[in-house]
Formats: structure tokens, sequence, C-alpha cells
């Protein structure tokens, strides 16, 4: 989906779960636009891995991203309570 | 075997030959190979690799002392984020929509002079001054709009002498500014100016024909030739630096900036902001005469950065004000609240605009759709609703909360997150939700755009180009910056 996102301003794009583990993405060009099909795969395949990057590690270090915001914006109280402790 | 470390939040992007650039939450940024940044994600980075004592220097990764390192970020986070701790201190009042110029990128729509009813009254500005005072930040800054403003006067002088009275107790850092077009000053409002230590804001577009082209005077003559006299008239009285001015750029003075900044610079002027040309008010309707595309602006752009670099090489100081922000963010840990570019958006929460009428808006473009009849952005009235209502209302409330660039499609996996900002309400004048949407949106093609050449010249590393931008960043000469490196260098 994050991937499909980045191409909705040139093409209309619909996304279904096929058979298990799989899902379809299509494409159609907006009119006038003149939408290079192979650039578009291409981009749309990088795209994919560097999203899929992204969530992994969003999936195995997400909760340092959340803890760093929650220290940074913890009143400064609770922070010297964090930091007696 | 996997080697031992924790990898820490960051964004990324692809660059050419192979590189990417690398920036974490704070802010921090690396470039790095392909194949180092796959080692990196594939735990193959050895500790005795100089990229892994950088990235770990700089926070993308921890090994032992992974709670240290998160805490670092925090309080660099903490820091750019500080311009949030003080809530707004930018205050705009129109204190009338009328104007003697009926310029045709206008996006204040201005009223005809004789339309007096268009003037804030004393009992709204009085209101509006206490609900000023009510705000928390240590800074207030007091900006006089129009119209064009001098066309009411008195009523800036009550603004300030009240304002000053009510500081007697209140005790903030007071600052006011009058953005004018200088044609109406006269000897009285001179001596007022430097009584109060009021700055003015003008408007140059560049040498009297460029000038006079777009910002016509409703009586026909030449505004350039009253501005011109006057801006030496009123630097005679407080000084050079007591006046800035702010640059429109249309397609006429697009190709011609190098003019320009000439112009600037013979006035005496030490620096320029490149504006695009907002999508609002006669503006948008006159897109066609006036408009360009992204990348034309961004072509001129870096022409322009070029010649403002060279400039400076030649002994003449002269800054780009939103590449020095811009610099700011990235070189810098320090915090830069920009209203127009900043996360949360800094609508209403950084500064506020109070119509002639005693209407609140969270920004000068949400005024002006009220004034074409959508007034979803009305926070309420100065005589009707209390400072609470105002400012912690549902509106702005929901203009903060969908305004975090963290979290915004498209952005929150932008490698350009930690310097950029949201506009919700220029969202919403282009896709009528403010949220907005990244791939059509030329605000973030621009932003996108210039922050790749920005890391381009950061990654050439020209010591001359990056001289002059250490010498914008800290507004010293570059001669102590080149001065200061060669003592650095020789210890
Ligand atoms: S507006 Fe564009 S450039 Fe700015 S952070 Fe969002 S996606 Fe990146």
């Amino acid at each position: 989906m994050q991937a499909s996102y980045k191409f909705t301003n040139t093409c209309f794009i619909k996304i279904d779960a096929m058979e298990e583990g799989y899902v379809g993405v299509w494409f159609k060009g907006k009119p006038e636009l003149h939408v290079n099909p192979e650039l578009l795969l291409c981009e749309f395949c990088n795209e994919v891995l560097d999203q899929q990057v992204r969530l992994d590690l969003e999936k195995r270090y997400g909760t340092i991203r959340d803890s760093i915001y929650q220290f940074a914006f913890a009143p400064i109280k609770d922070r010297i309570d964090d930091w007696d402790e | 075997m996997r080697n031992e470390y924790s990898i820490l939040p960051f964004t990324f992007k692809r660059l050419p030959h192979r590189k990417m650039l690398m920036v974490n939450q704070s802010g921090e940024f690396t470039f790095v190979s392909s194949d180092d940044f796959n080692n990196l994600l594939n735990h193959d980075l050895v500790a005795d690799n100089s990229t892994y004592f950088e990235l770990k220097g700089k926070h993308f990764l921890a090994d032992t002392d992974l709670d240290i390192a998160q805490e670092m970020v925090a309080t660099q986070l903490r820091s750019r984020k500080s311009f949030l701790r003080h809530f707004s201190s930018l205050h705009m009042i129109v204190v009338t929509a009328r104007c003697n110029f009926i310029c045709d990128y206008c996006h204040a729509s201005s009223a005809a002079l004789e339309q007096q009813k268009v003037d804030m009254n004393w009992a709204v500005a009085k209101k509006t001054v206490e609900l000023i005072f009510s705000s928390p930040s240590p800074v207030l800054k007091i900006e006089f709009q129009g119209g064009e403003p001098l066309l009411n006067w008195p009523i800036i002088k009550e603004i300030v002498q009240y304002g000053i009275f009510l500081n007697r107790f209140a005790k903030r850092q007071l600052e006011f500014v009058i953005c004018t077009n200088l044609t109406l000053l006269t000897e009285e409002m001179i001596d007022f100016i430097k009584e109060h230590k009021i700055t003015i804001s003008t408007s140059l577009d560049g040498p009297k024909l460029i000038q006079d082209l777009h910002r016509k005077t409703r009586e026909g003559y030449s505004g350039y030739d009253v501005f011109h006299s006057n801006l030496q008239r009123l630097r005679e009285g407080i000084g050079q630096d007591g006046a800035s001015a702010l640059l429109t750029i249309t397609k006429s003075n697009l190709s011609r900036l190098q003019e320009v900044i000439d112009h600037y610079v013979e006035l005496g002027f030490d620096g320029v902001f490149l504006r695009a040309l907002n999508p609002y008010g006669f503006a948008r309707q006159n897109m066609e005469q006036l408009g360009y595309s992204v990348e034309e602006f961004v072509g001129e752009y870096k022409n322009i950065l070029r010649y403002l670099i060279e400039l400076n090489l030649q002994g003449i100081p002269f800054a780009e004000y939103y590449t020095t922000l811009l610099f700011q963010r990235i070189l810098t840990p320090f915090s830069t609240g920009f209203v127009d570019l900043q996360s949360p958006s800094g609508a209403a929460i950084s500064g506020v605009i109070y119509d002639y009428n005693g209407e609140v808006y969270p920004t000068d473009e949400a005024r002006m759709l009220a004034r074409t009849g959508d007034r979803r952005f009305k926070m309420g009235h100065v005589l009707k609703n209390s400072y609470e209502e105002l400012f912690a209302g549902a509106l702005v409330k929901k203009l903060v909360k969908k305004s975090c660039i963290e979290v915004l499609p498209g952005c929150a996996s932008c490698v350009y997150q930690a310097y950029c900002g949201v506009d919700p309400i220029r969202n919403y004048v282009e896709t009528k939700d403010i949220v907005g949407h990244r791939p059509s949106s030329d605000f973030c093609k621009k932003n996108t755009m210039i922050l790749d050449h920005l890391f381009q010249l950061i990654d050439e590393n020209d010591p001359d180009v990056m001289d002059v931008f250490w010498s914008w960043i800290t507004r010293r000469p570059l001669e102590e910056i080149r001065h200061d490196k060669f003592n650095r260098n020789s210890s």
C-alpha cells in the first residue's frame, strides 16, 4: 500500500488480495500523463523494496522509536525521576 | 555470525552512484555506500570499520550503549522541537483591509481607500492586545499587516502604546513589526517608529520596471519612486538595519533574479528570501499571467544560489534566508521554528492572525479563504471568545493533530522529514483535505528538489561554498569563519 501511494499522482491503482500470501496491484495511467509502463514497473519494484526495509526495521526496532519520542516529550520531572532510578 | 548491535530509527534515500543518504530522528545525517547500507541492515557491519564508528557516533546504531544512545537522540529531538514550548509568539494584526496599491498577486485582495469600515476599531484592537498578552510565550512579536497598515496609523500607535503599557507588568520580550509598502510614510511616523524601535518589513520585487509591473498604485503613479525615496528617509531615521524587504517572485522576475539581487545589494539589503508564489487570492486567479512550474522555480533557485555564493566570495555578504533556514536544520542541532515550515504546523500554535473585524485565523491564508466564503478555519472572535476557546478549541487541536509530519502519508518515510514542515491550510486549498496528497503536492516537490540540491552541495563539500553557508547560518563575516577554520586546522 505504502509503495503504491507514491504513484497515485500518475496512475489509478487497485490493490486486491490474491491467493494466500499474494496481493495484486493494478496500475492504469491517468489520461494525458503518458506513463511509461516499463519505467513505472521498475520504480514500483524499487519502492516496494525500500518500503519493505522500512517495515522490517519498524518491526524489529519500532519500540526504540516509541521510547525516544516518549522520552523526548516527557515532562522534565519524569525525566529526572527516570535518571534517578 | 550476526554482529550484535541495535539499529536506531532513521529514514533513507537512494542517491546516484550507489550511495545512500540516511537521516536519524534528531536530524543527524550521513552518506554511506549501498554496500555498507546493506551490511548495516544484515548485521554484517563489523566494529573495526570506519562506517561503523560513523554510524555509531551519529546514533544510527548502538551496541553496548543502547539506553544512552536513545537518551541522546531524545534529548536532541527535544531541543529541536523546543520551539513548541512557548506557544504562539507571532501575532499578526490586520489593522485595515484597505490598500493604496492593487497588486496583481496580492493575496490579501485589498479593499478600496474609501472603505473605512474595513479598519480595525479600538474596541477590537484593545481586546486583541489583551489576548496577545494571554499567550504564555516569553517573546511576543506583534506584526501589523493590511491592506496597507499605515492607512490606519492611529490604531497602530494605540496598539503599540497599550502593548508597552501591559508589558510593564507582563515583562515579555515585546517586538513590533510593520509590513508596509512605505509609500505613505510621514516624518511623524518615522519618529514614532524610531522611538519604539519598531522594525519595518517592506516589499521589493526588483528595479523600478519590475517593481511597478505588478505592484500598481490605485492612483496610477509609480510606487517605486515613492518607495525608494521613503526608504532613504526611513533609514536616515532608524538606521540601515531597521528595514528588510520581501521579494515576491512572479513569471516576470523569475528569470531576472540576478538583476533583482543586484538591486537589493545596491539598496543596501543584506539578504533575500526566495519565496515561490503561493496559490492564494489574486495570485490564484492570475496564475496564468504570474505563475511558473516548480521545476522552473527550482532551476532559477539553483542558478541564483550559485550567483550568491560568488557574490559572497567576492566580499559582498548577502544571504538567502530559506537556504539558511534549511542549513540551520541540517547542520546544527538548534531549534528553528518557522511558521510556514514546521511540524506540527505553526498555524495558530506559533503564529496567529487577527483580522480587522476581530475574527481570528491560524494563518493569513486561512483568513483569505474566509474572504472567499470558506470560513472553516475561523478560530473565533476576539470580542466573543476567551483565549482558551480560541487556542485550545477543536479547530486548533485538529490542525496540530493532522500536521505532525512524522505520521503523514508520504512524509512518514521521507528522508527530509526532520527538515521539512507541514502547511495544512495549503493542503486544504490544493486538495480539500488538510492532510493533503504528497505525490501531487507542489509544496512537497519544491522542498524535495531544494533539499536534494542542498545535500548534493554538502556531499560535494567544496570548502568555499560551505564557508559561505556557515557564514549565513552563524551570521558572521566570511573572513571570520575562514579565520576560525584556519586556527582549528593549524592547532
Ligand atoms: S512534504 Fe515532501 S519533502 Fe517534505 S517531508 Fe513530506 S514528503 Fe518529504
